[in-house]
């Protein structure tokens, strides 16, 4: 949490300079006139989208900004983090910041904008919001929190944004088994259930992007790739059952958001895995994190045809094999897969245009 | 009887590398030569790196040097760690790839060099599970084409193994020299394979912001409907190069700037900007209207060449502040050489859109700088009503699609100064593609190579856009062939060209943009 300072609170990033809400946009063009003004190049304003960055928690204000400091210099947007801080009531305290990174004769600008509020304020932030969105330009919410159900903040910044941006693992490790007891990876069941309703709420209107279905990319680009070899295709009328496997701690794990999002996508895929793909939990290894996927198996019920793919540590890889109806082994393949930070997995779900309509699809196939 | 259809990967689709490429060994002929180190090898490279090419992949380079699997994999790892084309440099990476380089030296008139290379692939299909996919790319002197492709018919190397497979043959430019050879060369290829086999590079259309043209053309709605004769005054091409030939003589005095330029890269920029809306953006829809317009531009007749073309010959000069010799003091070249290093067009499409409006296309060596550039110069405006206005830069209004080097589109208008007299000042509104896309990540050959692993032949060209881009040029090459009688130099280095480059417009009342 970050401490007051003589009622006002501190800065939550280095750099940021406070100023009235009122002022924001003054404070931003006199920022930048006097940082083209240091530029030793022409330099022509951009800005290609609105990023409004929705902080849950207070001790996620830095991290928050962090992550978004790393897209700086690839693209010109305007950043606005809007989080809640112990202040006295009602207020609200706004900072502003412009950075240029460049190379040779061009130079990204990015501008910043924190909000941030006393939890009884959030129609100030959200008023701030609004008058702040640059004008005609998509903008994205990076939702960074937990389920967001019946979370004003949420629901009004959602409500003026095209595109949200959320990860269900966090949703996951916010809920609880039944019966009240901790678990290490989270709840999945429920943190799918929770963004289907973010979809569904979205409708037409808002197209909703999540970090771990991101993470599940490097699974699905190795069982691609493998299937591309003519051979492998050729097994493929007989695989007629999968399991994927998440790094857990016991058998009463639920399952991972990230293994059941896996799952979907291969039952949206082959449809007749929809009554036999199964996702349980593996023996947590050290360094892996839980609910990450270590195994995915297609198989056959007829023969011993099959595709095993295997998550491998130091260097992080998928080890694939594919096996012929006989069982004999015919095919190997290493596919790196170093693990995505969350500023590469935001950049991932912004460079897309449109909706994900595979995510979409493969959500409502990931859990019953 | 039924048939059954072939099975299809159903796990590709809306993945970031959607119909991404199949498992293919790519062959290089010319594996030896600059092109290959200088591009291709970076370019295969970034595709590896970044996982666009597939894993079942492998590289056989062909050329006559003698030279070991360990010593072309050399020349990639010297390739990789000099080309300022490289984004990463992974050693893991690049001795993956490496692992699946090979080299074959043979002759390319041997038809039993051709016999060795088939047993190489076979070995390598095999060994790196290609499918039997197999991708050709010509990376020689223009003169080998037919000799390649013939051999390569005869190794049997060029018939696809069966339906599912394909065999692709990448050809570089110059396609021809001339119409003829270029015919020839075309129905040489087309007896040994398809012309969807056949993928035509020019490098030009591989570069974003030459696609970019399209997509400001055609996903506005604001350009398209002035961008006809109604609108548009006209249009200048420029293509301008402030380096000389490099120590390339031999080579440029045999293809000169039209073969070198204005048949290929400035033609392609002269078809985006006139070609008509695609039904779609398919390899079929796209080419066509490309090609129409191509066929519409207005014949050159021997007559019109001392109206319409200009050509020019750099003397010595500066650039840049550095003293610079004459195109004729350069090594390799002919001290009485006539070979253009500058040409100037003027040029008219005879179609509805385009009727009375003249394209202007410029090429040069030795310019001031280099620059490419589209200016589109629309119409003024047909009244003024600011009777004591002071207008300090009278003209239209110009859209100027910069492709190199500061990629970018500018549009000029005028402004009221702002005071309490009507002055009026032509100012520019800048869109710069760096500044907002930041720079583009992949080199135009990667884009084009991997548009060839995956079957797409958009941005190549067709055989009949090549025959029909000699067609507009070949009557000027004769003329300028015929007419030895040319005082050259006729330009210093460092300025924009001859003097007649000028009368050429200013007999039409207009002027060249000053870059």
């Amino acid at each position: 949490m970050t401490p007051p300072k003589d009622g006002m609170p501190v800065a939550p990033m280095k750099g940021l300079t406070a100023v009235a809400v009122a002022n924001i946009e003054a404070a931003l063009a006199e920022r930048r006139r006097v940082m083209v003004s240091k530029l030793e190049h022409p330099h022509s304003r951009a800005c290609v989208m609105t990023l409004i960055v929705g902080i849950q928690e207070t001790t996620d204000n830095q991290p928050a900004l962090d992550v978004v400091s790393q897209l700086a210099g690839k693209y010109p947007i305007r950043v606005i983090a809007v989080g809640s801080a112990a202040m006295a009531d009602n207020s609200l305290t706004a900072w502003v910041n412009t950075a240029c990174e460049g190379v040779d004769s061009v130079s990204i600008c990015t501008e910043e904008i924190v909000l941030q509020g006393s939890a009884d304020s959030t129609d100030r932030v959200l008023s701030a919001v609004r008058g702040t969105l640059v004008s005609d330009l998509p903008v994205m919410l990076w939702w960074r929190g937990g389920a967001p159900a019946g979370d004003a903040l949420w629901s009004g910044l959602f409500a003026m944004s095209d595109r949200a941006i959320v990860d269900s693992h966090r949703f996951a490790l916010g809920f609880r088994a039944s019966g009240g007891a901790s678990v290490t990876g989270g709840h999945g069941p429920a943190a799918i259930k929770a963004l289907r309703g973010i979809v569904r709420a979205g409708g037409s209107r808002a197209s909703v992007r999540d970090l771990n279905w991101q993470r599940t990319a490097p699974w699905r680009a190795a069982i691609a790739t493998c299937f591309d070899d003519r051979e492998v295709l050729a097994l493929l009328p007989d695989i007629d059952r999968c399991s994927i496997t998440f790094s857990g701690e016991g058998d009463d794990d639920p399952p991972s958001a990230r293994a059941l999002l896996m799952a979907g996508w291969l039952r949206n895929r082959l449809p007749r895995l929809r009554e036999s793909c199964v996702v349980a939990p593996g023996k947590r290894s050290a360094g892996i994190d839980p609910g990450r996927i270590v195994g995915i198996a297609l198989t056959s019920s007829g023969n011993k045809a099959s595709l095993l793919l295997v998550r491998k540590s130091a260097p992080t890889s998928i080890e694939a094999q594919a096996s012929s109806p006989d069982g004999k082994s015919f095919r190997r393949w290493s596919f790196g897969a170093s693990t995505l930070t969350e500023a590469q997995l935001l950049d991932g779900c912004l460079e897309t245009l449109g909706r994900d309509s595979m995510f979409e699809a493969s959500l409502e196939y990931a859990a019953p | 009887m039924a048939t059954t259809a072939p099975l299809q990967n159903p796990f590709r689709e809306g993945l970031a590398l959607e119909g991404a490429t199949q498992p293919v060994q790519l062959v290089i002929f010319g594996a030896s030569g600059d092109l290959t180190q200088r591009k291709l090898l970076p370019a295969i490279y970034n595709l590896w790196q970044a996982k666009l090419a597939p894993p079942a992949f492998s590289v056989l380079g062909f050329a006559r040097q003698q030279m070991s699997d360990d010593d072309f994999r050399k020349v990639l790892a010297d390739a990789v760690a000099s080309s300022g084309e490289v984004r990463v440099r992974d050693a893991a990476a690049l001795q993956a790839l490496s692992d699946r380089v090979h080299y074959l030296s043979g002759d390319f008139h041997d038809p039993a060099a051709f016999g060795q290379l088939r047993g190489a692939m076979e070995r390598y299909d095999k060994q790196y599970a290609t499918n039997g996919n197999r991708i050709f790319y010509t990376a020689t002197p223009a003169s080998l084409y037919g000799d390649i492709a013939a051999n390569l018919h005869g190794a049997g190397l060029i018939k696809p193994d069966n339906p599912q497979t394909f065999v692709r043959m990448v050809v570089e430019k110059p396609f021809g020299r001339d119409l003829a050879s270029a015919k020839a060369l075309n129905a040489e290829l087309l007896t040994y394979m398809d012309e969807d086999q056949i993928y035509r590079i020019d490098h030009y259309l591989g570069k974003e912001t030459v696609q970019n043209i399209l997509v400001l053309r055609f996903a506005n709605g604001i350009f398209e409907p002035i961008w006809n004769r109604r609108y548009v005054d006209s249009v200048q091409i420029t293509v301008a190069e402030s380096l000389g030939i490099e120590g390339r003589g031999s080579f440029y005095e045999e293809t000169g700037v039209v073969r070198d330029v204005i048949q290929n890269h400035a033609l392609q920029l002269m078809s985006l900007v006139g070609m008509e809306p695609p039904v779609s953006f398919d390899a079929h829809d796209f080419r066509d209207e490309k090609v129409r317009v191509v066929k519409a531009i207005h014949p050159i007749t021997p007559a019109d060449v001392a109206d319409v073309a200009v050509r020019g010959q750099y003397g010595p000069g500066s650039v840049a502040g550095e003293r610079v010799p004459g195109y004729r003091q350069e090594p390799g070249v002919d001290p009485k050489s006539i070979t253009p290093t500058y040409a100037a067009l003027r040029l008219v499409v005879d179609n509805w859109r385009w009727a009375g409006v003249p394209f202007y296309i410029r090429s040069g060596k030795r310019m001031p700088k280099r620059i490419t550039e589209i200016a589109v110069q629309f119409k003024e405006a047909p009244h003024l009503p600011f009777r004591k206005a002071e207008v300090e830069t009278p003209g239209g209004d110009v859209l100027a699609l910069q492709i190199q080097p500061d990629e970018g589109v500018t549009l000029r208008f005028d402004a009221k100064v702002p005071g309490p007299s009507m002055r009026i000042r032509a100012v520019e509104m800048d869109f710069s593609y760096g500044e907002t896309f930041g720079s583009s990540d992949a080199s135009p050959y990667e884009r084009l190579i991997l548009d060839c692993m995956k079957g797409d032949q958009t941005l190549f060209d067709r055989a009949d856009g090549v025959e029909a881009a000699w067609s507009i040029v070949d009557p000027v090459l004769t003329a300028w062939a015929t007419d030895k009688n040319v005082q050259f130099p006729n330009y210093d280095a460092g300025t924009w060209g001859p003097p007649a480059a000028d009368e050429l417009l200013a007999r039409d009342g207009r002027a060249w943009r000053r870059l």
